[in-house]
C-alpha cells in the first residue's frame, strides 16, 4: 500500500489514466467510513469474514457492530394465548427452528426455550386457570427474552436461552400502583451485550433499568415524546397506559396505545395509534 | 454540456448552476441535475452558488462522469414525480418498467470503468453526497469482493497482509460459523 493518493486528490485531471495495467489502486484512500459502506453491501457473512481476514484495517472496519451484523436467526418463539390478554395467563409456547445449518441447529438444540432452567417457585395460585408462577414472555431483543412472573408481573427475568444465563430484576419500588398494567420493553446493545429494561406503569410513570449500573432509575417524562394522532386525548384522559409491551427498533423503543380500542366518544372516529418514543441512551 | 436553453430565458437561466472542477473547468447544469447532490442542494438553499460552485476535491474528468449520472437520474426523478398524479394504469406501468430497465442499463454501462476511476467516483459521490451514485459504486466494489478468499481479495486490491498468524487464526475462529 503506497500512499500515492494521486487519484483521490485529483492531481490536475488526467495524469494517471491508462498508463499501467493496474498500478495498485489505493483502496485505503477511500477511508474507513466508505469501506464500511462497501462491507454493508456484501451479500453474506462469509464474504464479510473473508474481507476481515485481508488485513488489520479491514478487520477493524468489519468488526464495527453496524457492519458486522448479528449471527443469523436460530429460530423464533410462537406464542398463543388465545383470547386472554397478556400477561395474566401463560401462553402456549412453541419454538420454531429457522435454520438447518449444523452449528445453528446445535445452538438451537442446546437452548432452553421453555425456561426450564429458571427456578421454580411455590405456587400461590389464587384463581383457577391463572398460573401466576409461570414465566411469561413479555418481549425480546437481541436474543434476550424479558420474562415476567407473579400476579403483578413484577418479577422479571432477562434470559438468554442459548447460554441459559439469567438476570433477575424486581422493579417493586419504582413502578407502584396498578402494577399489572406495567408495559415493558427490552433494548439490547449488541456491541457489548448490555441491556436496558424500560417499564411504563399506569399514568405513564416510567422507569428504566440498566444492566451496566444494575439500577432502576425513574424516567423524567418531560424528556419523552408522546406522539398522538389526536390531542383531544390529553384532555379526555382516556388514555393512561399502553395496550401491550413495547419493542426496540433502532435507537428507540416503541409502544402502541389502545386509543383505537377504547374510544371515549363514539362520534369521533379516532384512528388512535399513538406511539411513544423515547430515545435510548445506549452509547 | 450543450445547455443552450432556447426560450424561457429567465426561468431557465435562474435554474442553471455552474460547477467548477479542481482543474478549473466549468460545467453548467440545471438545478434539477445539481440537486441530486445533497451538498450542492444545501449550498443552493443557503444561496451561495453565485459565481459558481467550486469543487476542489473533484477533477474535471470525474465531474463530467458524475454530471452524466446526475442528468440521467434527474430525468428519472422528474418522470416519477409527474407520474404519480396523472398515470396509474397498466399502460403506464409498462412504460415505467421500460424506463427503469433503460436506467439499469445506463448504470451498468456507467460502471464500466477502471478501478482508479471507480474509487474516484466513490470519493466524489461521498463528498457531493449523492446517495444513488454512492450506493451504485460501493455495490460494485462489494460485488468484486463477494465470494473471494482473503488471498484473492488481497491480490485484487494490492493489500499487504499485516495480520500475524495468531491474529489470523483468532479471526478465523471468531468467524468460523459464517463459513458453514
Amino acid at each position: 500500500m503506497d500512499p500515492s493518493e494521486g487519484t483521490a486528490a485529483g492531481g490536475g485531471g488526467s495524469g494517471a489514466k491508462k498508463s499501467k495495467p493496474s498500478p495498485a489502486p489505493p483502496i485505503a484512500a477511500l477511508g474507513d467510513d466508505i469501506l464500511g459502506e462497501i462491507f454493508l453491501r456484501l451479500p453474506d457473512m462469509a464474504s464479510l469474514a473473508s474481507a476481515a481476514l485481508a488485513c488489520k484495517p479491514w478487520y477493524r472496519v468489519a468488526s464495527v457492530p453496524a457492519v458486522f451484523r448479528r449471527p443469523p436467526l436460530v429460530g423464533f418463539l410462537l406464542s398463543d394465548r388465545g383470547d386472554m390478554p397478556s400477561p395474566y395467563r401463560s401462553p402456549n409456547l412453541r419454538f420454531v427452528r429457522a435454520n438447518r445449518k449444523p452449528n445453528l441447529a446445535a445452538a438451537a438444540a442446546g437452548g432452553d426455550f421453555f425456561f426450564e432452567n429458571l427456578p421454580a417457585v411455590d405456587s400461590h395460585a389464587e384463581e383457577e386457570g391463572y398460573e401466576w408462577n409461570e414465566w411469561r414472555v413479555r418481549c425480546c431483543d437481541g436474543g434476550r427474552l424479558l420474562l415476567s412472573r407473579g400476579r403483578g408481573g413484577l418479577d422479571l427475568a432477562v434470559y438468554d436461552p442459548i447460554t441459559r444465563s439469567t438476570v433477575f430484576l424486581r422493579p417493586y419500588d419504582v413502578v407502584r400502583g396498578r402494577t399489572h398494567v406495567v408495559r415493558y420493553a427490552i433494548v439490547v446493545d449488541e456491541a457489548d451485550g448490555s441491556f436496558l429494561v424500560i417499564g411504563f406503569g399506569f399514568g405513564f410513570r416510567a422507569a428504566v433499568y440498566s444492566s451496566r449500573t444494575g439500577k432502576w432509575v425513574h424516567i423524567d417524562m418531560e424528556m419523552v415524546k408522546l406522539v398522538k394522532s389526536n390531542d383531544k386525548y390529553e384532555e379526555e384522559r382516556s388514555f393512561h397506559s399502553f395496550s401491550s409491551d413495547g419493542m426496540a427498533a433502532g435507537r428507540f423503543a416503541y409502544w402502541r396505545s389502545d386509543t383505537k380500542k377504547h374510544r371515549s366518544s363514539p362520534r369521533d372516529s379516532h384512528h388512535g395509534m399513538a406511539s411513544l418514543h423515547c430515545s435510548i441512551p445506549c452509547r | 454540456m450543450a445547455s443552450a436553453g432556447s426560450g424561457d430565458e429567465k426561468a431557465a437561466a435562474a435554474a442553471m448552476i455552474t460547477l467548477i472542477s479542481s482543474d478549473n473547468e466549468k460545467f453548467e447544469v440545471t438545478e434539477a441535475t445539481a440537486t441530486l447532490s445533497q451538498t450542492i442542494r444545501h449550498m443552493i438553499e443557503d444561496g451561495c452558488t453565485d459565481g459558481g460552485v467550486p469543487l476542489p476535491n473533484v477533477t474535471s474528468k470525474i465531474l463530467a462522469r458524475v454530471i452524466e449520472y446526475c442528468k440521467k437520474h434527474a430525468t428519472a426523478a422528474a418522470g416519477e414525480e409527474g407520474s404519480s398524479s396523472s398515470f396509474s394504469d397498466a399502460a403506464f406501468l409498462e412504460v415505467d418498467r421500460a424506463f427503469l430497465e433503460e436506467l439499469e442499463e445506463f448504470d451498468d454501462a456507467f460502471l464500466e470503468v477502471d478501478r482508479a476511476t471507480l474509487f474516484d467516483l466513490i470519493l466524489a459521490a461521498n463528498y457531493l453526497d449523492i446517495k444513488g451514485l454512492l450506493n451504485l459504486t460501493c455495490q460494485k466494489v462489494a460485488d468484486s469482493v463477494k465470494g473471494k478468499t482473503p488471498e484473492q481479495i488481497r491480490e485484487m486490491y494490492n493489500i499487504v497482509n499485516d495480520l500475524t498468524p495468531e491474529e489470523e487464526a483468532e479471526i478465523r475462529r471468531e468467524t468460523q460459523w459464517a463459513f458453514e
